[in-house]
């Protein structure tokens, strides 16, 4: 086979876009739509991942081809490679799949999602783009798929007959498509991009979690120029943290266009604890450089000459033709590989410059949660939600705490109090949704990521309180989570692990802290009889007076 | 006239008043909260020019035997969805959905056969067996309904 000539072929099977190039090696096919996790909402979150497994569920585990399938931010793809024969039957299967979903296996295939999710730990990539989109969109990553827990079989149908259809899909081919190439897809809508709005943030703005590593996330104007300017910064930082210091083994950088003006950029390095603040601190620096200076000449022909370069290899077509149903997807114009080449070649250090400048003003740097903000930049604030006023439901340990915590709940929202300086509130027109666990508790996610849990065990009169909040909050935002129990706001240690054995109640060191402050008091009293004073004057009496509030204090906490 | 050309020819003559109107709001308006809808008059008209596409992949539905499933709840719920992330959309970007849309939808109906207007399938919708000559007088209709809200949106 010669090298190929940078061309797309395009044409349609039974109403579905396809594009195809000639690859060297088995013919393979991405049968994409466009719907993915932007699409969902927090309460059916994962509904587009269980279509995609109960799609290719009849299949079975082995086959004499490779198959498999993904959901992505925005597009859920059935990907496959072997004999034009293999192909055909494959994409026969899915598109009948599609119409009529195997539901007697949704109930075991939520249970084998649920398993899948529980082994995948929380990415940086997640806590980026949460802390930038909220519970909305691409923010849903860092939740659990809530929809595997109860969306019903009618809708996971209705969803599939909603956003798989033939007009919301392209495939491509890397061959010429089969004689024999059928695609039964209903006509339907054609998905618009995902216009998911960014929070109202003040940015740039510093993060903290439990991350293993710092980066930087942003989002600007697409360009070409953006694109190349991120990747040279990734180059330039990977050198210095790995190459100069030791510290880090590698930067990852991404370009994901959001919609048909926007792009998320971000750059990750992993590190060890103890090198985050320097590997954060050259991130920092790194994109300072960049967004003043810009590249140099040499970097940006580089890149564009490494682009060309990677063309001429074999596997550059299946990546072309990716492109280019993910462009038609969205309902972009397609570009030749030669345009982006001269594209390339066309942008200076000054326009790399001024892209990552605009980029850099809504960054958000994150970094491990033990490593302070860099100097000059913020601390991360969700948008400010005005607190409820209204009854108020007290710890069960107020007593604790000086001004202990609580919460206040109204016919608007609820408001947790942790402490005077730390409130989060969850209004209900701006609630996500309303996690319902098995002990009798709610817990409300806000539209900017807040969480509040109401545990029954935590607040004083808090089941009938959760009654009357689940009367006034949407049925649709429900999430029934029998099986797990509410998480608690106050973390308290456990009194029968840290206190030891209990008599009458109370732990055995709190009986010895009363004997010894009986026996105080005691022989304060014996001093203040037996010294020959008044009694009702002089420094004993005074002295036994203050032991006694004091005491008082302490039997309240003991008691 | 045929039931298929009547609810074809009402479908356009719904998207061109629908899209005088868009052309004629302001920004203000645009962006303006529908009362007693709850979306943005951008996300209103977003769904009344793409909602068309959604039913036709009803019709599909209906014309291969098969149940539509989605009912009102779910309706809503994948509508207010959709409506929330077209809140940002642009009236060109709107005005494209609708010529696009209707375009394909009408030259669709007036496809439909009289065999295939008697063809029924369960709708979670009507909550009852439809008949896609019954169905296709919805397609203007659907459209008219959300031009009169977006009109009371107007001052």
């Amino acid at each position: 086979m010669g090298a190929w000539n940078r061309e797309v072929n395009v044409t349609s099977v039974d109403g579905v876009p396809v594009l195809w190039a000639d690859a060297p090696g088995p013919l393979r096919a991405t049968l994409m739509f466009r719907v993915g996790h932007v699409d969902e909402k927090l309460p059916w979150s994962g509904i587009t991942h269980l279509v995609e497994h109960l799609t290719l569920f009849p299949l079975g585990p082995k086959r004499e081809y490779e198959f498999n399938g993904a959901v992505t931010t925005n597009r859920t793809m059935f990907v496959a490679a072997g004999t034009p024969a293999d192909i055909t039957g494959y994409l026969s299967h899915v598109t009948a799949s599609l119409a009529n979903l195997p539901l007697d296996r949704a109930a075991t295939e939520k249970t084998v999602l649920l398993a899948e999710a529980s082994s995948r730990s929380l990415s940086a990539g997640d806590v980026m783009f949460n802390l930038r989109f909220g519970a909305r969109g691409c923010g849903l990553y860092r939740y659990k798929e809530f929809g595997l827990y109860h969306v019903p079989d009618a809708w996971i149908s209705a969803w599939s007959a909603r956003y798989f259809t033939r007009d919301n899909a392209v495939l491509w081919l890397s061959g010429p498509p089969p004689a024999d190439l059928h695609l039964s897809l209903p006509a339907g809508q054609k998905m618009p991009d995902a216009g998911v709005a960014p929070l109202p943030l003040t940015l740039p703005a510093y993060a903290q979690a439990p991350v293993g590593g710092a980066g930087v996330s942003m989002v600007a104007p697409r360009s070409t120029a953006l694109a190349m300017s991120t990747s040279i910064a990734a180059a330039r930082l990977l050198k210095r943290l790995r190459y100069d210091k030791g510290i880090a083994y590698s930067v990852q950088s991404g370009y994901m266009p959001l919609d048909h003006e926007r792009a998320h950029i971000s750059l990750w390095t992993d590190a060890q604890q103890g090198h985050a603040a320097t590997v954060l601190n050259d991130t920092v620096h790194s994109m300072y450089a960049m967004s003043t200076e810009g590249p140099a000449t040499e970097e940006l022909a580089s890149e564009a000459a490494a682009f060309a370069h990677n063309l001429d290899r074999d596997e550059a077509p299946i990546a072309w033709l990716d492109r280019t149903a993910v462009r038609m997807l969205n309902g972009e114009p397609a570009q030749r590989a030669t345009e982006l080449i001269a594209e390339m070649q066309s942008v200076t250090t000054a326009s790399a410059r001024d892209a990552m400048a605009a980029a850099l003003r809504t960054a958000i740097y994150l970094g491990p949660t033990d490593v302070p903000a860099p100097g000059g930049i913020h601390l991360y604030a969700k948008p400010a939600v005005p607190p409820v006023q209204g009854p108020v439901l007290p710890h069960v340990h107020a007593k604790l705490w000086k001004r202990p915590p609580h919460i206040t709940y109204s016919g608007d929202g609820v408001t947790l109090t942790v402490n005077p300086e730390e409130r989060i509130t969850v209004r209900y027109d701006g609630c996500e949704a309303v996690l319902k666990y098995g002990d009798g508790g709610i817990c409300l996610v806000g539209y900017e990521g807040s969480l509040v849990p109401i545990n029954p065990a935590e607040w004083v009169q808090a089941a009938p309180a959760v009654q009357q909040i689940l009367q006034v909050v949407s049925p649709q935002l429900s999430v029934p989570m029998p099986d797990e129990k509410t998480p608690v706001v106050m973390d308290l240690p456990n009194p029968s692990a840290s206190r030891g054995r209990r008599g009458g109640g109370i732990p055995l060191d709190r009986w010895v802290g009363l004997g010894i402050f009986a026996l105080i008091g005691i022989a304060l009293l014996a001093f203040a009889f037996t010294q020959g004073s008044r009694v009702g004057a002089g420094p004993p009496v005074i002295s036994l007076l203050i032991w006694g509030l004091i005491g008082f204090r302490i039997l309240r906490r003991f008691l | 006239m045929s039931t298929q050309s009547q609810a074809a020819d009402d479908l356009e003559s719904a998207a061109r008043d629908l899209d005088a109107f868009i052309a004629g709001c302001d920004d203000d308006v645009w962006k303006r909260t529908v009362t007693n809808d709850g979306r943005t008059v951008a996300g209103l008209a977003f769904h009344a020019a793409a909602g068309s596409d959604v039913a036709l992949g009803w019709i599909c539905q209906i014309l291969s035997g098969r149940p539509v499933h989605e009912n009102g709840d779910m309706h809503d719920a994948f509508n207010n969805a959709e409506a929330e992330r077209s809140a940002g959309r642009s009236q060109a970007e709107v005005r494209a959905q609708l010529e696009r849309s209707t375009g394909r939808v009408a030259f669709f109906l007036r496809s439909l056969t009289d065999e295939e207007l008697d063809r029924t399938a369960m709708h979670g919708i009507a909550g009852r067996d439809v008949s896609v000559g019954r169905f296709i007088a919805n397609f203007g209709r659907h459209m008219r309904g959300h031009l009169e809200s977006m009109r009371a949106a107007l001052p």
